[in-house]
């Protein structure tokens, strides 16, 4: 070769690396082909037609956001009126005459009766039963939360709502997950928050497992199962193991329970622990499963129960005992 | 005062079409990836992911670079970040290792077989990382050190402190080997 590349230059390395570099990919056939072109301007339109879809998502989440909001101010009620009943309670100890402490505590005890008759069904349903009616109508969050506000307000002028109060606002959170088995799964390839949404986005009465969790299997690297109750952790690496665990989940069905979208940025170590992409644990208690997902910049947590967790729990066991031995 | 110069900015900003940016800057794209990655169809899964990335965040665009500059900084990020995942990790290793290894006598042999173009392929592939961002930026970008910072997100005299060491690293594997032929 007649080239002498003996000096390197500032015009060797300003002009000829990169005129080298084409011609040489060029030869190694990393060039733009049409059928390229034409994938990619189709995954373009798909991608499109999927962010036009999450905007369904998006004001779902804006409507469960209200519920979130209704149950959060009837806990601070049942806070307030806890510590109201308290106040009465500690004056009517703190008197001296006791025929005006029977006084009280009878119309106290008036008070709670009133408030029973109040929050009771006039079919003469219990107050119990009418509170957890309240919780699962979904059908209209706008409902549930106008007869929650209408609660606390009734609520208010009698000064007793604690049994409104819990019912209302769900379970307390150290219920809602008890970690008997604990689920991580995380995907060897990152997927858009849109196409995550929009596997969610089912007008259905229930969702399936592959729907919960948001994945497809295909993405999925690996999957951590730690059954807490017998100390025993199974991590899947292998595709047909990964996918006989979704195939058995697949027969069971789940309901949301509670919607709630955090968006937080998420903290440098978080980012580099998810590696870029996307992680989902999902948490299965007793009554509960917890789904948290986190991509780049938001966190995500829904909450659903199973609509048949015998049969859960026994797909479970039986998968664990099965790949553990 | 400030709609209107925030219309006044929109107007200058010309619309794009994304098939002509494709056409326009998809060598570039494609080859920065494959530089990267250095597998061709995963250099074309990127490809892919880099577009989708330029169609939804081309409303953005406000103008204040090239749009080649933005393409190529969104190419490069998007590189970086496939690199990083965990399992890709566990693939590339690999591929560095044979890259970054042009160490023993038998592999330079090799690459003495090679031919030129493929020898300085072979070397500008075979550098760190840092060293082959701001090469890939400067050289075969042709940017400018302002740019190459600005894509990059480090200081320009960074830049070209990487730059040098670069030239240096790929002088080393070069100097001798192309002379003599």
């Amino acid at each position: 070769m007649s080239k002498q590349y003996n000096k390197f230059d500032d015009n060797f390395f300003d002009k000829e690396i990169r005129s080298h570099l084409n011609t040489s990919l060029e030869q190694d056939g990393i060039s733009v082909s049409e059928e390229l072109i034409h994938r990619t301007l189709e995954a373009i339109k798909k991608e499109s037609n999927r962010s036009e879809d999450s905007s369904k998502i998006n004001h779902r989440n804006k409507i469960v956001s209200w519920k979130k909001y209704a149950t959060s101010i009837a806990a601070l009620a049942a806070a307030a009126i806890i510590l109201v009943a308290g106040s009465n309670w500690m004056s009517s100890i703190g008197s001296k005459d006791s025929a005006k402490n029977d006084s009280k505590s009878s119309e106290l005890d008036r008070n709670m009766a009133d408030m029973r008759s109040i929050y009771s069904g006039s079919d003469g349903s219990s107050m119990e039963e009418n509170g957890i009616e309240m919780a699962k109508d979904d059908s209209s969050d706008f409902a549930a939360f106008d007869s929650v506000e209408e609660g606390i307000g009734k609520a208010e002028e009698k000064q007793v709502n604690m049994e409104v109060s819990l019912t209302a606002a769900g379970v307390p959170e150290s219920e809602v997950i008890d970690e008997a088995i604990e689920y991580h799964i995380s995907l060897n390839k990152e997927k858009t928050k849109n196409e995550m949404e929009n596997e969610l986005d089912q007008d259905r009465s229930y969702l399936s497992f592959k729907e919960i969790s948001g994945f497809e299997l295909e993405d999925i690297r690996s999957l951590k199962i730690t059954a807490d109750e017998e100390n025993i952790v199974l991590i899947l690496e292998d595709y047909e193991q990964v996918k006989d665990f979704f195939d058995r989940m697949e027969d069971h069905q789940f309901e949301p329970v509670t919607d709630s979208t955090l968006d937080v940025n998420t903290s440098k170590d978080q980012s580099e622990n998810m590696d870029q992409g996307i992680w989902v644990n999902i948490l299965i208690g007793e009554s509960f499963i917890k789904v948290q997902s986190a991509d780049e910049d938001r966190l995500k947590e829904n909450t659903y129960q199973s609509l048949n967790y015998d049969g859960l729990k026994a797909t479970l066991k039986s998968f664990i005992q099965e790949y553990n031995n | 005062m400030q709609k209107e110069n925030k219309e006044d900015l929109l107007e200058k900003v010309p619309a794009y079409d994304i098939e002509t940016l494709i056409r326009q800057y998809g060598n570039d794209v494609l080859r920065i990836a494959y530089m990267y990655v250095k597998d061709s169809h995963t250099a074309e899964d990127i490809f892919q992911d880099v577009f989708i990335k330029v169609n939804q965040k081309l409303s953005t665009f406000e103008g204040n670079s090239n749009i080649k500059t933005w393409i190529i900084r969104i190419t490069i990020n998007t590189c970086k970040d496939f690199l990083k995942s965990a399992w890709n990790r566990r693939v590339v290793p690999m591929m560095e290792y044979q890259e970054d290894s042009i160490v023993s006598t038998s592999d330079y042999d090799d690459i003495e077989n090679q031919d030129t173009r493929d020898l300085i392929k072979k070397s500008v592939l075979s550098l760190p990382a840092k060293y082959k961002d701001v090469v890939i930026c400067v050289y075969f970008q042709e940017m400018t050190i302002a740019e190459t910072a600005k894509v990059l997100n480090i200081a320009e005299g960074t830049a070209k402190s990487r730059l040098s060491r670069a030239r240096q690293k790929l002088k080393v594997i070069l100097e001798g080997r192309i002379s003599d032929e």
